[in-house]
């Protein structure tokens, strides 16, 4: 009983581990991505992560196949090296290993299901809600003596006066008109719809096609204003299985579809999987192994992907999306087989 | 000299092992990101490869991590790492590693650019080279006192030509001329204004002739896809924030291999979470810090972040 524990502890932790580190480091890229659109820093740190964050129960979804796989070889690696693997076939019959590997492969489709079904399709809801705020949000970077508003406006200051947030010393120049404006000192304020921007005594030049002039000023008051106002649009992420069959537009059909081929990928994968963990054999063919299986998973994948990519353009029909998806699947699945068929 | 080479070998191999898992699992993420868009088969595939590189490419140093942690892990099982550490000091093992530190120091500083140049991969790739036609690009040219904002309109490179050009020239602060043309074009590494309209403090004239300007002056960023670039020629003066975050970069790098190659971490039953999540809490501290921009004390701010790194790696290094 206790080696049963501990060989399913082992192989549980792994995934778990495994399915932690990658979705910290698809989160950190989703983060930098979004960084890229310019927020003020300030906000945008926490902002961002919290966003971020609904996309996690998705992306455990699509990387799930791949962990599982990773996380097998590494618990076949480690229990070669210390011999465990010896240990654990002289006290367990292989029939017992294969009850204790399909509980936890019942368990992990189980999740896997939920997740995607329920978890995944709560959280990208929240995601488009947060999303389209986040987006309608001014994209201001504030930093290094710098304002920049992509395409509107970008103001350089010499110094910022920390009691009245008055700038000082300013070169600002306003993309969209192609002007310039130099001025000793710029007041701004920023609500949701506007940002007012007062340049005290000054020059305003214009050098472009439209208008070619320089004038001095006292007082001058640019406004600019929030035009982003994009409204939510649901796709298909944003609805179970269930939905998606009972949706009018095909392509949300074709997506449910593909959640049964996706789920089968994860079958195929755990089949792979179960062979992979008990493989005995010597550290240098465990790697080539290893990199055998990775590769043909990665070709089956991709075939998947191709064979979705014909459905979605109209090119497969239904059944023969099904026929293609399976037969693929089989084969990849007896390719591997034969391979550890000795084993 | 059969033991550094050894080192250097699993070193590498776990470079490439964490290279080929990372890139298995952006890989698929990526293809699935884009099985929903309109893309031809083909496409997909060399988008979906492009994407991969891109992200991973956003955090390079990510990879150096998870290779430093494979090679943690597969030495420790089989005791190597106990007779490495008999025969070398962890600083001798720094001094291995430090060649691919530097490699994944100068990824992480370039990233920016390298990922700059994947973006434009990829746009080439889904335009045609022959219809790059960037709107516009805004340079802002910073040269000692003086401050040279440049916007192109139009602009296309195959055709060598850009619809508009408004050039505003300062110094000291001082308005000193603004030049605009419509008739430009791009003849070897110069662009050629002519009959440009000079706008001055006293003056709006138009000129009859033409008006040069060097493409040296925009560095590369003339031909990337960034619609809007500060540049400076106080390049060579050295940068305090940005040399505060290189050292703190390079610092932590070390501090990772401190963190697995020490006395406590090579025993054959040292906890790998614990060290793992070691390692993640200073990636997420560096990665925060670095994020963090403050109005007053920036300086001081990045100075402790360097400190703290720096003590923490002294400690490492004195326990042993």
């Amino acid at each position: 009983m206790k080696l049963k524990l501990y060989l399913t502890i082992s192989y549980v932790k792994y995934i778990v581990l495994m399915l932690i580190a990658f979705l910290l480091i698809i989160w950190l890229t989703q983060i930098i991505r979004y960084m890229e659109l310019g927020q003020s820093l300030a906000i945008q740190l926490s902002h961002v992560t919290i966003i971020t964050s609904y996309l996690l129960p998705n992306a455990i979804s699509t990387i799930l196949p791949i962990i599982i796989f990773i996380a097998s070889c590494f618990l076949n690696k480690h229990i070669n090296q210390t011999n465990e693997l010896s240990i654990i076939s002289m006290y367990l019959s292989s029939k017992n290993m294969n009850k204790i590997i399909l509980l936890i492969y019942g368990f992990i489709l189980v999740i896997h299901i939920f997740n995607t079904e329920v978890i995944s399709v709560n959280a990208y809801n929240k995601y488009k809600f947060k999303e389209i705020e986040f987006r309608n949000q001014f994209k201001i970077k504030n930093n290094k003596n710098e304002i920049y508003i992509k395409d509107k406006i970008n103001l350089f200051y010499e110094k910022k006066n920390q009691e009245n947030s008055i700038l000082e010393k300013v070169t600002t120049y306003l993309i969209e008109e192609n002007i310039v404006i130099v001025s000793e000192q710029v007041k701004y304020n920023q609500s949701e719809e506007e940002i007012l921007f007062t340049f005290i005594k000054g020059q305003r030049i214009s050098s472009s096609n439209t208008e070619k002039s320089f004038t001095n000023f006292d007082k001058l008051e640019y406004k600019i204003y929030n035009n982003s106002n994009d409204k939510i649009s649901f796709d298909k992420d944003n609805y179970n299985f269930i939905q998606l069959l009972e949706n009018d537009n095909p392509l949300y059909k074709k997506a449910a579809h593909r959640k049964l081929i996706d789920l089968l990928f994860l079958i195929l994968i755990l089949t792979i999987s179960r062979k992979l963990i008990f493989i005995n054999e010597k550290s240098e063919k465990l790697i080539a192994n290893y990199t055998f299986n990775l590769f043909m998973i990665l070709t089956c994948f991709t075939i998947l992907a191709f064979i979705t990519k014909l459905f979605i353009s109209d090119v497969l029909t239904v059944i023969m999306f099904y026929m293609g998806s399976v037969t693929i699947t089989l084969i990849t699945g007896i390719l591997l087989r034969r391979r550890y068929a000795f084993l | 000299m059969l033991f550094y080479k050894f080192i250097f070998i699993k070193i590498i191999q776990s470079i490439i092992l964490g290279a080929l898992i990372l890139l298995s699992v952006l890989y698929i993420f990526s293809i699935i990101e884009l099985l929903s868009q309109n893309y031809e088969l083909t496409d997909t595939l060399v988008i979906g490869l492009i994407n991969t590189i891109e992200l991973l490419m956003t955090i390079p140093s990510i990879l150096l991590l998870m290779s430093i942690i494979l090679f943690w892990n597969n030495l420790k099982k089989t005791n190597e790492l106990i007779i490495i550490r008999h025969y070398l000091s962890l600083k001798k093992i720094m001094l291995i590693y430090s060649l691919f530190i530097l490699i994944f120091a100068s990824l992480e500083i370039n990233k920016n650019n390298l990922n700059s140049n994947i973006k434009y991969l990829k746009e080439i790739y889904l335009k045609g080279f022959t219809e790059t036609e960037i709107n516009q690009k805004v340079f802002f040219n910073f040269n000692n006192q003086e401050l040279t904002i440049s916007k192109f309109n139009g602009l296309n490179i195959k055709k060598r030509i850009i619809a508009e050009i408004s050039i505003y020239k300062f110094k000291n602060d001082i308005f000193e001329k603004s030049i605009f043309s419509n008739e430009n074009h791009i003849i070897g590494n110069k662009i050629v204004m002519k009959n440009p309209n000079i706008v001055t403090s006293q003056s709006i004239k138009d000129i009859k002739g033409q008006y040069v300007i060097n493409l040296e002056e925009f560095e590369d960023g003339f031909y990337s896809n960034l619609d809007k670039l500060n540049l400076s020629n106080k390049k060579e003066l050295v940068n305090p924030i940005g040399l505060l975050k290189k050292i703190t970069l390079m610092i932590v790098l070390f501090a990772y291999i401190s963190v697995f190659i020490s006395r406590e971490a090579i025993n054959k039953n040292a906890s790998a979470l614990k060290y793992i999540s070691i390692s993640v809490l200073i990636f997420i501290y560096s990665f925060v810090t670095s994020q963090i921009y403050l109005e007053s004390y920036h300086i001081v701010f990045h100075l402790s972040v360097l400190l703290t790194i720096t003590f923490y790696l002294y400690k490492n290094l004195i326990n042993e």
